[in-house]
């Protein structure tokens, strides 16, 4: 059996998964690793267009959708119950495994889940004599927190208050959707650039980058940038105080961090929770061995394999079970994990996921024309509502 | 001989087994790359033609929708014109700057300075480094605050700019950085058309009492027009399928200002999933490219000197 695993890191754990799948059924994997990103996506769609996908393929939660549309995924929703899978405990743990299901069918099982996080750096607090954020500050609070912690020397800046990616692609999308800018229209399934909300906060992010200058722009973002492979560096270097990104970045810090961080809990929001997507597997529906290839899948996914991934990787296991084992039993701080947690378990599905196929080109249109909001300073109003036009232009295409 | 040799071919008959054995053996040997050329360029063309007629969203059988593709393109599509505008202002800007480049340190090259080999082999090399290193390279050579080309402009009281993070500045950020890794192959290809051009000439040029400029103006560029012709060319081809540059450097942004044809062509193609549309592109450019080359040629006839062709003359 073959099977096609995204991202050169997943790699390092499937040396510790596979053999057990071998050592408990006597199937050998042979396992391909494609590289994460747009190639990834492309690569599937591509082998399963072509008829050459492996039997168990990475399934991303946005992209779900496109490959059941597609066909491409196998229907295991029988298979669950002759499988001893904990799938009420996956269904409790966050509602990602969401992605997975059409029209009540099962079509991929979640392996670890990405959100919305708030890192602080508690250190940086104290020193400017602030208190840390509590559960119910709001995002407004953030634009006066980040005038407070911004340190400059001259016209350097040398400390940022806030640190964030509102920028384009997955941040966006699931920044705007925490903070209450929905990105679809109330149907789940028009995407809205240019909502009121939506206007507001990038119009705030824009203010905080130029008129306050308290948010690194990308160019200095990029400065922030060394060990590892996140910006997040400058909040472990202690060069920015609050930081909005993804929830995986906890990987990086616990790894390269030279200073202590915290999650913190997000401000509160009208509708609450964070955009969450994840990672899993799905099973490839012209494989030649459909029993075995969902036994593959359902090992993929398994407590087991979570927390290993998680012991391994740092990523967010999908199991309640698992996250709340992992939490208790892995960090010395598990206020930190509890946090986490909450966030996780009040999360909601992210738009990209119900857009589905859209999703990449969507993104690009919005990279592309987001950098006049970020580089050029151009009014938000006038820009959003121009990529509101090319994404309907987009959908209009596609269907 | 040959003349000998088929008579007696025709006569006995028996060479013309030889002949047949030769001939079979020839197709044996171009039987690979005949096979290549059928399998891997001239199907997969041939095929894209008829899917430049169809909707082919990859994971659904192609559907025939005629010349819809190219209705779109140049009806419903400003993304390209915008890419194909780009396109041509890089080729417009980087292909004379590299042979304009190329050529100057061919001339250099081609003296007798003492360590030549090591000088050509340090032009050259840009040239065989990896497209994508050289990209992730210039992006902080180029950084507004922290790179080296607007640290170097601010020891002179210069302000750079965000090379790549700017509408206007990002397309010239890419022509200076194509500059540092094109010109090596014209560089090689000018130095050994410099070192074909007859030293007699010159020789015979000094005892009319020219200068170094006469001797340029009069000899080094007739003598040099067919291999600055070829360059030119090449040149021009190779630019109009820029690719790795646009796709690393910037991702064909800020605000697609660095957005290219090839670059519009794969997103359509391998990430929005429009094969039949991004073919039909793909041919678009094609033909762009075959009437700028044929009229490069039509062109070629008023100022590339051809000796062998003014001796047939003669």
């Amino acid at each position: 059996m073959q099977t096609e695993i995204g991202g050169e890191d997943h790699e390092l754990y499937m040396k510790e998964v596979y053999p057990k799948f071998t050592e408990k059924t006597g199937f050998e994997v042979e396992v391909e690793v494609v590289p994460w990103g747009d190639d990834l996506i492309t690569k599937l769609q591509t082998m399963g267009a072509a008829g050459t996908l492996a039997d168990v393929a990475t399934d991303i939660s946005p992209w779900s959708r496109t490959f059941v549309d597609a066909g491409m995924c196998l229907d295991v929703t029988e298979a669950l119950k002759t499988y001893n899978f904990p799938y009420e405990d996956l269904k409790a743990g966050s509602p990602i495994q969401e992605a997975y299901t059409v029209d009540g069918k099962v079509y991929g099982m979640n392996l670890e889940v990405a959100c919305v996080a708030c890192i602080i750096v508690p250190e940086l607090f104290k020193k400017a004599g602030l208190p840390e954020p509590t559960k119910d500050w709001t995002i407004q609070d953030l634009k006066e927190l980040a005038k407070k912690l911004t340190i400059r020397e001259g016209d350097k800046v040398v400390q940022w208050g806030v640190g964030t990616d509102p920028g384009s692609g997955w941040y966006r999308e699931a920044f705007l959707e925490t903070a209450d800018a929905p990105l679809v229209k109330p149907d789940n399934i028009t995407p809205q650039a240019n909502h009121p909300d939506a206007v507001a906060l990038m119009q705030m992010y824009q203010d905080m980058r130029f008129k306050d200058n308290t948010m690194p722009t990308s160019a200095d973002r990029q400065l922030l940038q060394g060990a590892g492979d996140s910006w997040m560096t400058g909040v472990y270097e202690g060069k920015v105080a609050v930081h909005f990104g993804c929830c995986g970045a906890q990987r990086n810090l616990d790894k390269f961090g030279k200073v202590e961080y915290k999650f913190a809990h997000l401000p509160k929001f009208k509708r609450g929770g964070s955009a969450l997507a994840g990672t899993g597997y799905f099973v490839y529906s012209q494989t030649k061995y459909p029993t075995e290839a969902t036994q593959l899948m359902f090992h993929l996914c398994s407590p087991e394999t979570q927390k290993i991934d998680a012991e391994v990787l740092g990523w967010w296991p999908s199991l309640k079970s698992v996250r709340e084992s992992f939490f208790a039993g892995v960090k010395a701080n598990p206020g930190n994990y509890d946090t986490m947690n909450d966030i996780i378990l009040n999360a909601r599905l992210a738009p990209s996921s119900l857009v589905a196929g859209k999703a990449l080109e969507l993104q690009q249109i919005d990279a592309q024309r987001m950098s006049q909001v970020w580089e050029e300073g151009k009014p938000v109003q006038e820009v959003l509502d121009q990529i509101q036009k090319e994404f309907e232009a987009a959908i209009a295409r596609k269907s | 001989m040959a003349a000998i040799s088929n008579e007696t071919r025709q006569r006995t008959g028996k060479t013309s087994v030889l002949a047949r054995r030769e001939a079979i053996e020839m197709y044996i040997c171009l039987a690979p790359w005949l096979i290549g050329v059928v399998v891997f360029t001239l199907g997969p063309m041939l095929a894209s033609v008829v899917l430049s007629f169809m909707d082919w969203k990859l994971l659904k059988p192609p559907v025939w929708v005629g010349l819809d593709n190219f209705v779109s393109i140049f009806t419903s599509d400003p993304l390209f014109t915008k890419a194909l505008v780009n396109t041509a202002y890089y080729t417009g800007f980087s292909v004379p700057l590299q042979l304009i480049t190329a050529f100057l340190v061919a001339m250099l090259l081609n003296t007798r300075v003492r360590g030549l080999a090591i000088y050509r082999t340090i032009f050259y090399i840009p040239s065989v480094f990896s497209g994508v290193a050289v990209a992730i390279m210039w992006i902080w050579i180029l950084h507004p605050n922290a790179g080296l080309l607007n640290q170097g402009l601010g020891i002179l009281g210069i302000q750079g700019p965000n090379w790549l993070g700017n509408p206007q500045w990002a397309m010239p950020a890419m022509i200076i950085m194509s500059l540092w890794g094109g010109i090596g192959s014209p560089m090689v290809i000018l130095l050994a058309g410099l070192q074909g051009v007859p030293q007699h000439l010159y020789e015979a040029a000094e005892v009319d009492g020219a200068n170094g400029w006469h001797k340029l103006r009069h000899i080094t560029l007739p003598m040099m027009s067919p291999v600055i012709f070829f360059s030119l060319v090449v040149g021009i081809v190779g630019s109009f399928q820029v690719f790795g540059a646009s796709y690393i450097l910037t991702g064909g942004g800020p605000n697609y200002a660095t957005y290219t044809m090839v670059l519009k062509i794969y997103q359509n193609g391998f990430t929005q999933f429009r094969m039949g549309y991004a073919t039909a592109q793909a041919w678009i450019l094609f033909l762009i490219l075959v009437t700028f080359t044929y009229l490069q040629f039509r062109l070629s006839r008023r100022w590339v000197y051809y000796e062998t062709e003014t001796v047939g003359k003669r």
